[in-house]
């Protein structure tokens, strides 16, 4: 009976031993879990304020694009007016926004041209380079290059049609814009590229990004269509104006040409609260 | 003796029924407790989200959508103008009232980008007078507690054109009464835009 007695005692003793072993777990389990979920906090918010690289390319390159626009008669002028654009205007603007999104501090420690580029441009209203067809360079021997930044804008009560043929040395892909009628017609993209109202007679076409400003809902797709290097090719009694850039050094015979900065290379400092970079050159096509 | 053992047993079933009762709860507590148990969202879903949100905003800014977007005024009213084809009126204090942007596929791809049930809001920031101003594009709501934010900063120069379609060619530098201001009227920089795209 005694032995009984011992063995049921050892068997309370043993599932005693358990249970503390298993409230123990249980309150370590708990613990653990609650560290975990409060350091989720409810509020916390995953944010980013500060610019990325990429970001300073782009602002720096929009004013690169602005004073090409402008239109200096060396590269060496322009190169000179956008260091005076950094130094009086852009990085401090570009500093401030990263300051007060993330605290962070940028210096843009150098800036300098790189690839040289030509742009090309109609500025009066008429013909496409006198109705055409013209090429931007020669079809024989064919000659290829980079371009960026076709922007037209046509008139349409003078009516017609405009045919950009885009063409590298394999294929070719074409854009038809027909205006009249009150309204223009592209002969790409979806039922908001037909019937595009003029607005003051004209509809800008953003032909790079495959945009309509006079229609928002209006997107088609060109450059994406093929592969560069690329010949331009104009044709057609429409009326309007346009400009495009390149990175020849030089194009045929055409209504007005610019020397422009097609590329350039720039170097900055990024001091975060985390991070501090100093880069090596960046270098940024200006029309991509 | 007799009643020593039925008092063993009476406690023997009592510490079992407590072992039982606690495998149970602890079995519950394990399955309940998860990282999202007190409604916080996931460090990795919020920093998945918030990737998802800086690619949408990288992307479009590629295709120029962001400075399109951006440049959509109404130089006559210092307001951002009408879109009758998508977004709708535009409302100083809500943003457009269709809840979409004056520019084709930004709204698709955030509608595409994010599970149903993530809202978002966009808001422009930017320099006025050294002060930063804050205009609402698009305004869904007060963002929860578990807000992501991603954001883009875009360039603008006085020589853009305004994208809205009653304005044919005018350039920001010409633009009467913008909603942005020229924060370098001596510099052919125009204003620095942060596009605040704001997720919950």
């Amino acid at each position: 009976m005694v032995s009984d007695d011992r063995g049921q005692l050892i068997l309370v003793g043993a599932v005693t031993i358990a249970l503390i072993i298993l409230g123990l777990v249980l309150v370590i389990n708990t613990a653990l879990f609650t560290q975990v979920v409060g350091s989720e906090g409810t509020t916390e918010n995953v944010k980013e304020g500060g610019l990325s690289v990429g970001q300073i390319g782009d602002g720096i390159g929009t004013v690169v694009a602005e004073e090409n626009r402008v239109g200096y008669p060396t590269r060496s002028a322009i190169e000179t007016e956008v260091q005076n654009e950094i130094d009086a205007a852009v990085e401090g603007a570009l500093r401030n926004r990263t300051v007060e999104g993330s605290g962070a501090f940028i210096e843009i420690r150098s800036f300098s041209r790189d690839e040289p580029g030509t742009r090309v441009y109609q500025s009066s209203s008429g013909p496409f380079e006198s109705g055409g067809p013209w090429t931007m360079f020669s079809t024989s021997p064919p000659v290829f290059h980079d371009i960026g930044g076709l922007f037209v804008t046509v008139d349409e009560p003078a009516g017609g049609t405009l045919d950009l043929e885009l063409s590298n040395a394999t294929t070719s892909e074409s854009l038809t814009i027909s205006t009249g009628g009150g309204t223009v017609d592209l002969s790409r993209g979806g039922p908001g590229c037909q019937g595009i109202p003029a607005t003051d007679g004209t509809v800008r076409i953003d032909v790079s990004n495959g945009r309509a400003y006079e229609n928002s809902t209006c997107t088609f797709s060109l450059f994406e269509e093929i592969d560069g290097p690329y010949n331009l090719e104009f044709s057609g009694s429409a009326e309007g104006t346009y400009t495009v850039a390149t990175d020849a050094p030089s194009v045929a015979v055409a209504s007005s040409t610019d020397p422009i900065i097609w590329s350039f290379e720039y170097e900055y400092l990024y001091d975060g609260p985390e991070v501090t970079v100093e880069s090596d050159g960046h270098e940024v096509d200006v029309y991509d | 003796m007799a009643d020593d053992r039925g008092q063993a047993y009476t406690l023997e079933a009592l510490i079992a029924a407590i072992l039982l009762l606690t495998a149970v709860l602890f079995a519950l507590q394990s399955v309940v407790i998860t990282p999202t148990s007190s409604g916080a969202v996931d460090r990795d879903v919020q920093a998945q989200l918030h990737q998802q949100a800086s690619d949408a905003l990288a992307t479009a800014d590629e295709q120029g959508e962001l400075s399109q977007m951006i440049r959509y005024w109404d130089c006559s009213d210092g307001t951002f103008a009408d879109d009758p084809n998508q977004a709708g009126v535009f409302v100083e204090t809500q943003g457009y009232t269709n809840n979409s942007v004056p520019v084709s596929h930004l709204g698709e791809t955030l509608n595409r980008s994010f599970r149903s049930g993530t809202r978002y809001n966009i808001q422009l920031v930017y320099a006025n007078d050294s002060r930063q101003n804050m205009t609402r594009i698009i305004q869904r709501g007060s963002p929860g507690d578990e807000v992501v934010t991603a954001s883009y900063t875009v360039t603008l120069t006085d020589g853009q054109a305004v994208t809205n379609r009653s304005i044919a060619s005018e350039t920001l530098g010409g633009c009467g009464t913008p909603p942005i201001p020229d924060e370098h009227p001596s510099s052919s920089l125009y204003n620095v835009v942060e596009v605040r795209l704001v997720l919950w």
